[in-house]
């Protein structure tokens, strides 16, 4: 460790040298800043690795199960688990996308899951993005660059590469193509995440595109040379959300979208990755019926825990809510990326009246939570002193032919003491997470 | 891989110019720089006159300042490094990380030459890297087009900043049939009659350069 | 662009299309049970044509479909950005008498029936994206703001409803009518002339609300000003 210490400028050299940055719009304008990157590695035992990966597998595998039947039978709304209004009120659920079953059956090829782990060991799930979530990338690239700066510190910890996140990603689109190539669509060089898009292209071998250079026709998508020739699309890794996905059926504003590509991918002749819709079971009032799930769908108990999790929606939980407010942190379900967190204890008496009148009049659209008292990590903080701060860590999990846990993930950490949002939006930095083989 | 549209042919050429261009006018700065030290102190009109840009600095010392290092200026070396990153950072797939290493490295030499006490000095980093850029592109490039588009974008840039300031002929000549040699390779469209007319304009006698000049404006067909 | 299709109460037969610089199109069914077919031009052209026509048989049965899945429909229970319930609705809902209703059914009728006597037809009130909100505080509006304020309601007292465009015979332009989810069978409600959908209707397309519905959709590349102009011809044919 004190190796990867001792390395510290050279590492952050590199990273530059490499441009691993993020893009953030402040005020209207468009900036990219280095992904602020801290040299001591999250560590994970080989058996912690095990337990970890049969409850991600697990949970993967039954939110594949729930968009499969929500877009299908919806026996799981039926059979009185879940109240339709969960479902269908949903901001991420899509009409359109109603009886489309995606090539392979596979809805979540790609999921970011979000866990915490508690001072007493226990791990939680935070939330699932099923989306397009991001971040491999970040410690694929430090990985690469730390193996360069501090070559010792590996030598002697066994830890399982994580470069082969690529190869994973690439096996996930070969599996489920329909007879072409392969491309990443993004939105465009002005995204936060261009970086991740441009590096996984490289890696993968898939074409990067923008969008501009695929026409749908005949139900085929197709890419377009500089003499105007034609070659069939079988996979689209997008990095573009389902509103601006196709003009024809989502937002009709959008530029950055394909005319028609729904049409194509509704017929089979076209994977997407990740199938539209899938934000129905990313939902953070869907995520309280995830253990749910997993017994209706698979007939076992979840390996790992949500973080307890009260619905206002639900009278017990909202008599619950209203008596321990202080204790819990709420949230906005329609929100991401930190935003539309509220901690109970933080509210002065007005603004908690205020609050409380807001959930009682829409119950339906708030979740509160248990605060849980995170094991901290420590940082380096800019003076070389090893400092304790709140991390998370997101696990992606990919599913083909068979559903696999990238032996690494994405720590995320806090670089204000107090905080606990770790977004990278927010100014949160990452570090490497180590899967050891023993 | 290996497909190359029209946006991305697009972007391989004007990576090409736009390194290019960088080096060649780095190098012209480094030039001027020394004559307006004691010789002609009033040097930097005729510098802007010759590759074609407004003179807007005013003074020798605003000159020296602006020219390589203010980014609010759209003819500065630093806006043309600028365009030249956002050419290359959409083509990481087709250049790889490795290559597109260089010009990042480029830009933060550039700036770090700016916050620098012997700012020319250390610009000299920045040819360094774009050096080590077009070797990366000849070495770890392995697609051919994709090589020749970035070449052919280099030696139409080359070719018109040397007409700009009316070097002799022999160089002229030169840099012309390289470009043609890229011009064949990167399979790009490009119009005959253009290369028939420069052809027969090089085997007459003395060549008029704007004519030229204007004449290779319309080469590449979009 | 949608095509009529077959339901319940309708027939279609002998459909052609015709258009003016294009010949292969595809056809699809998409989720809100519509039909329509599309296409892409990659050359650049400053008109384009399209003509539908065909034969229509209709009133060959009271309501347009069966459903026998409750939870196919249950997205259209919820209120969309044009149809969005606030103060006005509510309020306007809070006076009607759901009470003495029996069923999905009898409260369709109701709100059709006040709605007709409580608002007034006029062309020029209303703007082409009006929330249902907005045309109910104006109090006046075409037939798309009846069809957003019917569904609103609807939507409130929880029941599926959905916005649906046509024809009427004798009218030179679209037309937009209510249907509602009664008792497995969906209805068609037109509150603008206070009528329950019989032969004198052809349907075309159903959504969600007028922005699912529109019966031509594009996108153009490039920089371009366009104009649309739409004819609706509906003729009653002997025999």
């Amino acid at each position: 460790m004190q190796e990867l210490i001792r390395h510290t400028k050279t590492i952050n050299r590199l990273l530059a040298r490499y441009g691993v940055k993020f893009g953030i719009y402040k005020n209207g304008e468009f900036n990219e800043q280095l992904f602020p990157f801290d040299p001591i590695p999250r560590i994970i035992e080989n058996s912690e690795f095990q337990f970890l990966e049969k409850g991600l597998k697990q949970r993967v595998n039954a939110l594949n199960c729930f968009l499969s039947d929500i877009y299908g039978e919806k026996r799981i709304v039926r059979d009185g688990v879940i109240p339709e209004e969960f479902i269908f009120s949903a901001k991420g659920f899509l009409p359109p996308c109603d009886g489309v079953v995606p090539p392979k059956g596979i809805f979540s090829h790609i999921s970011g899951i979000d866990l915490v782990q508690s001072k007493d060991d226990n791990w939680y799930i935070l939330e699932d993005n099923l989306r397009v979530p991001s971040g491999a990338s970040y410690p694929m690239i430090a990985r690469e660059l730390q193996r360069r700066s501090a070559p010792d510190a590996f030598s002697s910890n066994s830890v399982i590469d994580n470069r082969n996140y690529a190869e994973l990603l690439k096996e996930v689109m070969d599996y489920v193509n329909t007879g072409g190539i392969n491309v990443i669509l993004s939105p465009g060089r002005y995204n936060a995440a261009f970086f991740e898009h441009s590096y996984l292209a490289e890696k993968t071998g898939a074409v990067l595109t923008t969008g501009k250079e695929i026409v749908c026709e005949n139900d085929r998508l197709y890419y377009i040379d500089y003499l105007g020739r034609k070659q069939r699309i079988g996979a689209v890794y997008r990095r573009i959300s389902d509103e601006y996905l196709d003009p024809m059926t989502f937002y009709e504003e959008s530029v950055i979208g394909i005319p028609h590509i729904f049409e194509a991918y509704k017929k089979g002749s076209v994977a997407l990755l990740n199938a539209p819709g899938n934000g129905v079971a990313d939902d953070k009032g869907i995520y309280y019926f995830v253990p749910k799930m997993i017994k209706y769908y698979l007939g076992e108990d979840a390996v790992l825990m949500n973080a307890p999790t009260y619905l206002p929606y639900y009278e017990d939980d909202m008599k619950y809510v209203l008596d321990n407010f202080d204790s819990l942190v709420i949230k906005d379900v329609a929100e991401a990326g930190g935003y539309g967190v509220v901690f109970g204890s933080s509210l002065t008496k007005e603004k908690k009246a205020e609050f409380i009148a807001l959930l009682k009049s829409e119950p339906r659209r708030f979740i509160a939570q248990e605060v849980i008292d995170f094991y901290d990590l420590d940082i380096l903080d800019p003076d070389g002193k090893q400092v304790p701060r709140k991390a998370d860590l997101r696990a992606f999990v990919l599913a083909g032919g068979e559903t696999k846990v990238w032996p690494s993930g994405l720590t995320r950490f806090s670089r204000n003491p107090d905080s606990f949002i770790v977004n990278s939006s927010q100014g949160g930095g990452f570090k490497d997470t180590w899967v050891l083989s023993r | 891989m290996g497909i190359i549209t029209v946006d991305k042919s697009d972007h391989l050429l004007w990576l090409g110019r736009y390194t290019e261009r960088v080096y060649t006018t780095l190098n012209l700065y480094f030039q001027s720089a020394d004559r307006m030290i004691d010789t002609t102190p009033d040097y930097y009109g005729e510098f802007c006159r010759k590759i074609g840009i407004e003179n807007v600095y005013g003074s020798r010392k605003n000159f020296l300042r602006t020219y390589p290092f203010d980014e609010n200026d759209p003819n500065s070396i630093i806006s043309n490094l600028n365009r030249a990153y956002d050419n290359a950072i959409v083509m990481r797939d087709y250049i790889g990380t490795e290559t597109m290493a260089y010009i990042q490295l480029a830009i933060d030499d550039i700036h770090s030459a700016g916050r620098s006490a012997a700012p020319i000095a250390d610009l000299m980093l920045v040819i360094d890297h774009i050096l080590a850029f077009w070797g990366c592109v000849n070495d770890m490039i392995d697609n051919e087009q994709i090589r020749n588009i970035i070449k052919l974008g280099k030696g139409i840039e080359r070719l018109d900043l040397y007409l700009s300031l009316g070097l002799p002929d022999s160089n002229i000549i030169r840099e012309y049939r390289r470009m043609k040699q890229f011009l064949a390779k990167s399979k790009l469209r490009y119009d005959d009659s253009v290369i028939n007319t420069v052809d027969s304009m090089i085997s007459e006698s003395e060549l008029n350069h704007p004519n030229v000049k204007n004449l290779l404006r319309n080469l590449i067909v979009e | 662009m949608f095509l009529p299709k077959d339901t319940q109460r309708q027939k279609i037969s002998g459909v052609e299309i015709r258009t003016s610089n294009y010949e292969k199109y595809c056809v699809t069914d998409d989720n809100f049970g519509n039909r329509k077919f599309y296409g892409l031009i990659e050359e650049s052209h400053s008109r384009f044509d399209v003509a539908v026509s065909g034969e229509a048989q209709t009133g060959l049965d009271i309501c347009e479909e069966y459903t026998v899945n409750p939870y196919k429909y249950a997205f259209l229970k919820v209120q969309t950005k044009l149809t969005e319930a606030g103060e006005n609705i509510k309020k306007y809902r809070s006076e009607l008498d759901f009470e003495s209703c029996l069923g999905a059914y009898e409260k369709a009728l109701l709100v059709m029936n006040t709605l007709h006597n409580s608002f007034v037809y006029d062309s020029a009130a209303t703007q082409i994206h009006e929330t249902a909100e907005n045309a109910l505080a104006l109090g006046r509006g075409v037939c798309q703001d009846y069809t957003h304020i019917m569904l609103s309601l609807l939507r409130e007292e929880g029941i599926p409803a959905r916005y649906v465009v046509g024809m009427m015979i004798g009218e030179g332009a679209s037309h937009a009518w209510v249907e509602a989810l009664c008792n497995g069978c969906w209805y068609g409600f037109d509150p603008t002339n206070n009528k329950l959908v019989n032969d004198e209707y052809i349907r075309v397309s159903c959504g969600r609300d007028s922005s699912d519905c529109s019966v031509i959709r594009g996108k153009f590349y490039g920089y371009v000003t366009q104009r649309q102009t739409e004819t609706v011809t509906v003729e009653e044919k002997e025999g």
